[in-house]
């Protein structure tokens, strides 16, 4: 044991608790600096979610506006644009949610798709489908099922995040 | 050897159609131009799929799906040969889908 004086000690002594206060500081800071974020991606998460089924509502009416009725070549674009638009955000939901299960939902992304543009699309568009059609009932399956996907993805974050008052 | 293909920048920013009677750019006319003879002649071909308004459905199953049929037995090694980049990955997962159900066929008619 060196010989220190009643001075040195002090000194280390209140070197060691400033340095134990900024190691708790830091410790704290990042773990709750984490959590924030980790509860940001949730909320924007939570956000996309809801504003996909938007966007799903909105493909399904042009989508089937475009097939019950004469061709009109424009919409084609749109539609393609849109559908584009949608399956490149459940994307993103795929780099970023990298926790959940997200195959239900790609699978129900390709299906819309399919339902939309698979089929009596384009050229192959010859005359405007009755709403019995299976092409029509195909579609509105699709919808319901990538609806139901983003809704469940939607409740199964909202179960994990904290309720702000 | 390695063969680069940019839809938007090789072909067109706005693929539509199946079939090329349907126009100038469909999934049979890209597939033809491009696709068909570096996979037979055994080259890696990448193609690059961003940069497009977007695809229907129909082009991707000819492009892709077509491409299965179109090579027949010469198929074998397509996966390895084929890459597609993108960032779109549903869109990825979609042209594999075409690609795996045209391959499970011709296996399942023993043509591969």
């Amino acid at each position: 044991m060196p010989n220190w004086t009643p001075l040195e000690v002090e000194l280390l002594r209140f070197f060691g608790q400033t340095l134990v206060v900024v190691l708790g500081w830091w410790a704290v800071h990042s773990l709750s600096g984490r959590r924030a974020k980790t509860e940001a991606q949730r909320r924007l998460l939570i956000e996309e979610c809801s504003d996909l089924i938007g966007l799903a509502d909105e493909i399904f009416a042009s989508a089937l506006a475009y097939h019950t009725n004469q061709r009109i070549a424009a919409d084609e674009q749109k539609l393609t644009m849109a559908l584009q638009d949608l399956t490149s955000r459940v994307s993103l939901i795929l780099r970023v949610a990298s926790g959940c299960d997200l195959t239900k939902l790609t699978g129900a992304a390709i299906a819309f798709n399919q339902a939309c543009t698979l089929q009596h699309f384009g050229e192959e568009h010859l005359h405007a489908l009755v709403p019995t059609d299976e092409i029509v009932r195909a579609l509105e399956a699709a919808q319901l099922r990538v609806r139901l996907e983003l809704s469940e993805l939607r409740f199964s974050l909202l179960a994990t995040t904290k309720l702000s008052h | 050897m390695q063969k680069v293909v940019s839809v938007a920048r090789d072909f067109t920013a706005f693929p539509s159609g199946r079939y090329k009677k349907n126009g100038p750019t469909s999934g049979e006319e890209f597939r033809d131009r491009f696709l068909l003879a570096p996979i037979r002649e055994r080259c890696q071909i990448v193609v690059q799929l961003d940069g497009t308004i977007g695809y229907g459905s129909s082009f991707l199953e000819e492009a892709f799906g077509g491409l299965v049929r179109s090579l027949g037995p010469e198929s074998t090694g397509l996966s390895d040969n084929l890459k597609l980049d993108t960032a779109n990955e549903v869109l990825r997962k979609e042209i594999m889908g075409y690609i795996e159900a045209e391959l499970r066929k011709l296996k399942a008619a023993g043509t591969i």
